[in-house]
């Protein structure tokens, strides 16, 4: 029955504890999921994702910002206050991939997409984890795209867009895609 | 400051202190003019500022000596929001805001006075003695009186510019002292290639140590220094790299309040460092402006034209003649 | 608020306990007097981000100083200082020697960067919300300095904006006692007065 009567762990489809995947297996595949065929424990079964993507991948907001962005973007100063997209990582992570401070980093996923965002030392997240926020649109796997937007249209910041890189894995009865848990992999660019 | 002998003319035989007593008179009054601001009139704190110029060639620019780890959490909340230790350089740049501007006027006074007895006490102008028809003889090439000129009239809308700053503090500002101020740092800027073009041409000193090349030489001022020629030189030579150095710095690192923190600790001693190098240039320039124009170096004419009659290079310049 | 407050003098007070760094004070600053993008009247710093027990926020302008330092040292004396301790100058004056800058313990004067030859221009900083010289509430003060809030009886658009009541701006006093009551109920801590008032004002 979904979900489960008695609420019980399972975990993620894409975790950072693999081990724990043989234990807390996820929900077996569901077919016509709104007329999507949804892959649970099969994904989560595929392979070690967290051998190849050993990093877990945290999405976030800004203060200055809400949503998609558009039309904070579109505002100078809230602009002002992020111009660009960036990944908070800590500096013991960082050192180990050569990720300078200011510099740009790329972002792997499972999926086989990649963004491209600028690398902010920061003590708030763990070596385990990095941070970036979901307000960004406008570049797509490094190269930029607001040639695109219309005349006159092109908001005062753009950058990467998060959702290039969240994991696949939807929730059992809403289809939501699941974007703040999932794994990456960094690498310098 | 003029050593006037002439090598071949006088006596071959000099002692040491005789030869070199320009420079032991300068290099003297330098040193008395340095302990007397340093450890007598600045209340900089000296030894910060020691340390500060130390980590800098570490490549360390913020100013902050004590590590940031071994503060207070409130110092360190006050170093990262305001900047490190204000008390130590900030005061004294205040004070040379507002204390010395109102001392420089009588410093001028005092320095043109000095000059003053300099002329009475040799008797007056000598000119250079010249018949009716003189021979002329080249002696500047056109790029090397573009390069002399343009410097002559850059140096002096910067010393005039350059006290907009006390100008204006009489006058009250307004739009005169904003161009002033404005134009000082753009004209500045322009400043930096021709100093570093006249330390080039000027170093006539080369002709010690290399052969005349006539492919090369041509570049260079033709004769040799005198010793206050020399010692005018060298000055030009340390003042005018500071001032380019810190005046770069000065416009180049836009007042930002994001940055202000790390940077403004520099920019205060980049200022100390200005107005010092102004005011010890402004009194090199006078020695020169003196000598070349006052004394009896100078030909003006010669700037423009590049021809110097030749009884002038006879008695005062001989070896240009001999082509040195 | 009793009527026997005498409004002496104007401080500044960000209580770094409670502010959470939302830009609202920033922001707000920009959009009230029309800034151009580079000038930050205002700004909001973090210390020791992410370090447990050690991160704290600060919101930083114009401290308006009891013997203000660029008040000191302008050349062109393009200060004044009202009565009640706000600092505020005369951009018709200013000839952009940027002196003020040098003095200013807190990094208060901006200058824009669009000059000739990136020269700077005249001075702006936080004016409290005071406008300037000009005729108040004119339509040349609000182009030059921004609004003239105080002359409208209104609080300063940051503090006015302050999601958490950090920022505050008031007479000294009343702002020292809430800085007194809000410390004492906390219950900890060493510190004497907010971050910068030794320094601004000489307590």
């Amino acid at each position: 029955m979904q979900p489960d009567a008695i609420p019980k762990h399972r975990e993620p489809l894409h975790s950072p504890r693999h081990d724990l995947t043989k234990d807390y297996v996820s929900y077996p595949d569901k077919k016509n999921h709104y007329r999507v065929d949804t892959r649970y424990a099969s994904e989560q079964g595929k392979q070690d994702w967290s051998k190849d993507f050993p990093i877990n991948l945290i999405t976030g907001r800004l203060v200055n910002m809400n949503g998609a962005g558009i039309e904070n973007r579109a505002s100078k100063y809230l602009a002002a206050l992020s111009p660009e997209m960036f990944c908070d990582i800590n500096p013991d992570l960082a050192g180990q991939h050569g990720i300078r401070d200011g510099e740009m980093m790329w972002i792997h996923s499972p999926q086989g997409t990649k963004i491209k965002v600028k690398a902010k030392y920061s003590y708030s997240v763990t070596p385990d984890r990095v941070f970036i926020p979901i307000h960004f649109a406008g570049v797509m796997e490094g190269e930029d795209k607001s040639a695109n937007y219309p005349e006159g249209t092109k908001p005062y910041a753009i950058g990467e867009s998060a959702n290039t890189v969240t994991n696949y894995g939807y929730d059992i009865i809403t289809q939501i895609p699941e974007t703040k848990g999932g794994l990456c992999r960094v690498e310098r660019a | 400051m003029d050593g006037t002998k002439r090598m071949e003319n006088k006596s071959q035989k000099k002692g040491f202190f005789n030869e070199y007593m320009p420079y032991i008179i300068v290099g003297g009054l330098f040193a008395l003019l340095t302990y007397w601001y340093f450890w007598l009139a600045t209340i900089a704190d000296l030894t910060y500022v020691w340390q500060y110029i130390l980590q800098m060639f570490q490549l360390k620019f913020d100013g902050q000596i004590i590590p940031y780890n071994e503060l207070s959490r409130l110092e360190q909340g006050y170093v990262s929001i305001y900047g490190p230790q204000y008390d130590a350089i900030a005061p004294e740049v205040v004070r040379a805001f507002e204390e010395r501007q109102h001392l420089l006027p009588w410093v001028f006074l005092a320095e043109f006075c000095i000059f003053a007895v300099m002329l009475v006490m040799q008797g007056g102008r000598k000119g250079p003695k010249c018949r009716k028809t003189c021979e002329m003889v080249s002696v500047h090439s056109l790029f090397q009186r573009i390069v002399l000129l343009g410097n002559i009239l850059i140096m002096l809308y910067l010393f005039i510019t350059g006290f907009s700053i006390t100008f204006a503090n009489i006058t009250g500002g307004g739009a005169l002292g904003y161009f002033m101020r404005q134009t000082h740092e753009i004209v500045g800027l322009f400043w930096i290639p021709m100093w570093l073009l006249i330390t080039v041409i000027a170093f006539k000193d080369h002709k010690h140590f290399t052969r005349p090349s006539a492919k090369w030489g041509k570049f260079f001022l033709k004769g040799l220094y005198t010793h206050g020629q020399r010692i005018n030189y060298l000055a030009f030579v340390a003042f005018g790299f500071i001032l380019c150095f810190s005046g770069f710095w000065i416009w180049f690192l836009e007042p930002n309040i994001a940055t202000h923190a790390e940077l403004i600790q520099y920019k205060r001693i980049i200022l100390f460092g200005h107005f010092m190098g102004s005011a010890v240039i402004t009194f090199f320039i006078g020695e020169t402006i003196y000598s070349y124009i006052v004394a009896i170096r100078g030909y003006l004419p010669g700037l423009v034209s590049g021809k110097y009659p030749k009884e002038y290079l006879e008695e005062f310049h001989p070896e240009v003649l001999d082509g040195v | 608020m009793s009527s026997n407050v005498n409004f002496s003098r104007m401080k500044f007070y960000c209580d770094e306990n409670r502010c959470i760094h939302c830009d609202g004070c920033t922001v707000a600053c920009a959009e009230a007097h029309e800034l151009p993008v580079g000038i930050n009247r205002r700004k909001v710093v973090t210390i020791n981000e992410g370090k447990q027990g050690q991160e704290f926020t600060l919101s930083v302008a114009c401290m308006h100083c009891t013997d203000a330092p660029c008040e000191e040292v302008c050349p062109v004396d393009c200060f004044y200082i009202r009565e009640d301790g706000i600092v505020l100058h005369d951009k018709d004056k200013c000839i952009g020697c940027a002196y003020c800058l040098y003095a200013c313990p807190f990094g208060a004067p901006q200058f824009p960067k669009d000059g000739a030859f990136g020269t700077k221009g005249v001075m702006d900083k936080c004016t409290m919300c005071a406008g300037g010289p000009e005729e108040t509430n004119s339509a040349k003060e609000r182009e030059l300095y921004g609004q003239n809030r105080i002359a409208e009886g209104k609080v300063p658009a940051c503090a006015a904006m302050c999601s958490t009541k950090a920022l505050l701006v008031g007479d000294a006093e009343e702002v020292s006692n809430i800085f007194r009551q809000r410390v004492m109920s906390a219950g900890h801590g060493v510190q004497s007065a907010p971050y910068g008032w030794d320094k601004a004002y000489g307590k």
